[in-house]
């Protein structure tokens, strides 16, 4: 992830845009949690309410991987179905790794 | 300093945009969600404030209706920030915002930040737009589109409900409100709106929620069933809370309206106390006719053998005399319990006012009485004697309220029974007239108010006043199918109002059998055999020797399978028999049923310490011969026999 260019695009410094990217993924990390926790209890609502959550949040950054899978499993909630969400799941998990990967590497 | 607000439940919003106007010079406060922002407003004023349009506790548009009824805020400039900009129309009317702009990708959202901003500075905060900066780089999703009307959905149903619904955050402040919740408790929504739910109630009923509201969560699972009652201004209202399944720190109130419900329940339970205390007083002034039946029969016998000179002689005629005084107040007494005797006729109301309204005032000078009569009064029918009297024991009782002076309206007018519904419950459908009494006495308080229809009920000091003034006029209103009301206060006087049928339908009607005195003294030859049936010894003695001295044999029984076996041994001497309707075990009904199995043409002379109504007017129908009333003397008891057998030439 180019924070400095993400810092340009968004008019921020780039101590403040590293800040928004941590902030990013703190809560979409927990928003996760809960996510795949919901997973395991079969509750699609709950299911549905935290996958759009995640999909705002990455929209704000553009970061499209996550923002597509979260649309994914929020659409398939919706009606009432987990099954096959899995993947998406994974992806947002992977996602949100690799992020977390280039921060800690810039430290 | 230029402070601007931003409310938003999502981190990274209020992370970015915060950062982004700090790095413009700008103060930024945050808030979570609209409660925590109420808050905030409290002691801050921003110039301006983002509102994101969809957060839990308080949402968006609550949130700009609270912040434009804010003395302190209505100026400031509201930017509403959405995310379903593209999927739904913002409610613009309702927001009230001067600019809105769509959620989306932040590099797009910050140049629409940073323009509205440089918009409110140069339009001195005034500017208004209506349309949504933003929108054209969004795509609406059809989810969204559902979910979102989905969600209106259910607020047309909260909003179309009877009870108010409120939810409330583990703190017990109010975090949504639907229309009813705010009817009914008479608060703006802005008001109600992060307002403590306990403090909606006054100082005496906090307690009461409050410990509910802690029950209900310490239940956790299994909340209790049932509400609590409590008042809220001149309402009664029952709760409910429930709490939140999914978010364990809040709750759901459910406020109903119970205000009509307890009136309803408060009449029907009066109704239902007077009704038993007449079922009561009807069982005592039977028992007590029954003791009178002995004394004014015994009384008439020694009465018959005794010459007018005879010392005792005028002894006797003060029994007699007080054995009819004691008789009206047992007539009283069932009057009230609405067994006494029904004669109707067409009657003129406002005559009969007119009369007693006059014989009052005689007594009663110092009264100044107004009446008021309409003059187009409907003709209406009920029994003359229960009507007038009903009218007298208004005029006393106003009377009484006024020892000294004051003045007495009498009003009367014809009225629909639309017109009484709010007064009294579900009148029959049709012309009703009206006699209203009002006096400018003493007044009376809620307690002495709620019994006043009671019999033996009096605030007058001992021996002046018997209590059954009004238990009467309770009676004689309920027996013409009538509603009487009352409205009171102390040291303003009283009003009571009294509504009846222009046509009372069922009429409690009975064959008059008046207790008239017989002419001429009994003959003096044996008339045949009558067979007395009574329970009661003393009763039986005393008309078994009315009865011999009225020249008949007589054969007693003192109860029903007595009766049966004394008629099948002697059915062809008996030309009579007298039957009491109350007795234990075979009661007169079904002693009449089998006598008249034995012989279809049996004479039957009920009698009873009740009334007519009811058990001897239905066996008169099916063909009993007549009817007396105890307590009897010698002399109606001879007339009642004569009429169904015939007088001796």
């Amino acid at each position: 992830m180019d924070i400095k260019a993400l810092a340009e695009e968004l008019g921020l410094e780039e101590n403040d845009a590293l800040r928004l990217v941590q902030t990013f993924i703190e809560t979409t990390d927990q928003d996760l949690l809960l996510l795949e926790r919901a997973f395991a209890d079969q509750d699609a609502e709950q299911v549905r309410k935290l996958a759009h959550h995640i999909k705002g949040a990455a929209s704000n950054l553009e970061l499209t991987v996550i923002t597509e899978a979260a649309l994914a499993i929020e659409e398939k909630a919706r009606s009432n179905i987990l099954a096959g969400t899995e993947p998406q799941i994974a992806a947002i998990r992977s996602g949100l790794d690799s992020i977390r990967a280039e921060m800690t590497a810039r430290d | 300093m230029f402070e601007v607000l931003i409310v938003d439940n999502h981190p990274l919003i209020r992370e970015y945009v915060s950062t982004l106007l700090g790095k413009e010079g700008y103060t930024v406060l945050t808030a979570e969600d609209g409660l925590a922002a109420v808050d905030i407003l409290r002691e801050h004023h921003p110039k301006v404030i983002f509102v994101d349009l969809i957060m839990p506790n308080i949402d968006g548009q609550a949130l700009c209706r609270i912040i434009r009824s804010m003395p302190g805020h209505k100026d400031s400039f509201l930017i509403v920030l959405s995310a379903t900009a593209a999927e739904m129309s913002i409610p613009v009317k309702e927001c009230r915002a001067n600019a809105y702009i769509a959620k989306g990708p932040f590099k797009k959202m910050s140049v629409h930040i940073l323009d509205v901003i440089e918009l409110a500075k140069k339009s001195d905060f005034k500017a208004v737009e209506t349309e949504v900066r933003g929108l054209e780089d969004l795509h609406a999703r059809e989810i969204t589109k559902e979910l979102l009307q989905l969600k209106h959905h259910f607020e047309v149903v909260l909003a179309s409900m009877n009870e108010g619904i409120l939810e409330i955050n583990g703190e017990g402040r109010i975090v949504y409100v639907n229309g009813a919740a705010i009817g009914i408790t008479g608060w703006v929504e802005e008001k109600l709106l992060s307002a403590n739910f306990v403090n909606l109630f006054e100082e005496a009923f906090r307690d009461r929620v409050a410990s509910y509201l802690e029950e209900v969560r310490a239940a956790n699972d299994s909340p209790p069933s049932t509400g609590v009652e409590v008042q809220l201004g001149d309402k009664e209202l029952e709760l409910r809370v429930y709490p939140i399944r999914e978010d364990e720190q809040k709750s759901i109130v459910l406020l109903m309206d119970i205000t009509e419900r307890k009136r309803f329940e408060d009449q029907l339970r009066r109704s239902q106390r007077l009704e038993s205390i007449g079922t009561l007083a009807a069982g005592v002034a039977h028992d007590f006719n029954n003791l009178l039946t002995v004394i004014q029969g015994n009384t008439d016998i020694m009465t018959m053998d005794l010459q007018q000179t005879h010392p005792h002689y005028e002894r006797l005629q003060e029994i007699l005399r007080q054995v009819q005084s004691a008789k009206r107040l047992t007539g009283q007494l069932l009057g009230y319990a609405r067994k006494g005797r029904f004669e109707v006729q067409l009657l003129d109301f406002n005559q009969l006012i007119r009369e007693t309204a006059e014989t009052f005032g005689r007594t009663r000078k110092e009264i100044s009485i107004n009446v008021d009569l309409d003059l187009d009064l409907e003709i209406f029918e009920g029994d003359a004697g229960q009507i007038e009297q009903m009218i007298l024991n208004l005029l006393l009782n106003a009377g009484d309220a006024m020892p000294s002076q004051g003045t007495l309206d009498i009003q009367t007018r014809n009225v629909g029974h639309e017109e009484i519904s709010s007064e009294v419950f579900n009148p029959k459908e049709g012309k009703y007239v009206l006699i209203a009494v009002h006096d400018t006495g003493i007044g009376m308080d809620t307690g002495t108010r709620e019994r006043i229809f009671e019999p033996f009920f009096t605030t007058k000091e001992m021996g002046r006043g018997t209590g059954l003034g009004l238990a009467s006029v309770y009676g004689t209103v309920k027996g013409h199918g009538g509603y009487i009301d009352v409205e009171s206060q102390i040291g303003r006087g009283t009003t009571f109002r009294i509504y009846l049928p222009v046509k009372p339908a069922p009429l409690e009607e009975g064959k008059e059998h008046d207790l008239q005195e017989v002419q001429s003294a009994p003959e003096p030859k044996s008339r045949g055999t009558t067979l007395l049936v009574d329970d009661e010894q003393a009763v039986r003695k005393v008309a078994g020797e009315i009865l011999r001295k009225l020249h008949f044999d007589v054969l007693a029984a003192d109860s029903g399978e007595e009766a049966l076996q004394l008629f099948r041994e002697h059915r062809k001497d008996i030309v009579l028999v007298i039957l009491d309707i109350v007795m234990p075990a075979m009661g007169g009904g079904e002693v009449f049923h089998k006598l008249r199995g034995l012989d279809p043409n049996v004479k039957v002379l009920l009698c009873s310490g009740y009334s007519i109504q009811g058990e001897a007017d239905r066996l008169i129908g099916m063909g009993a011969s007549g009817f007396i009333q105890k307590p009897f003397s010698l002399r109606s008891l001879g007339q009642s026999i004569n009429d169904i057998v015939g007088s001796e030439p």
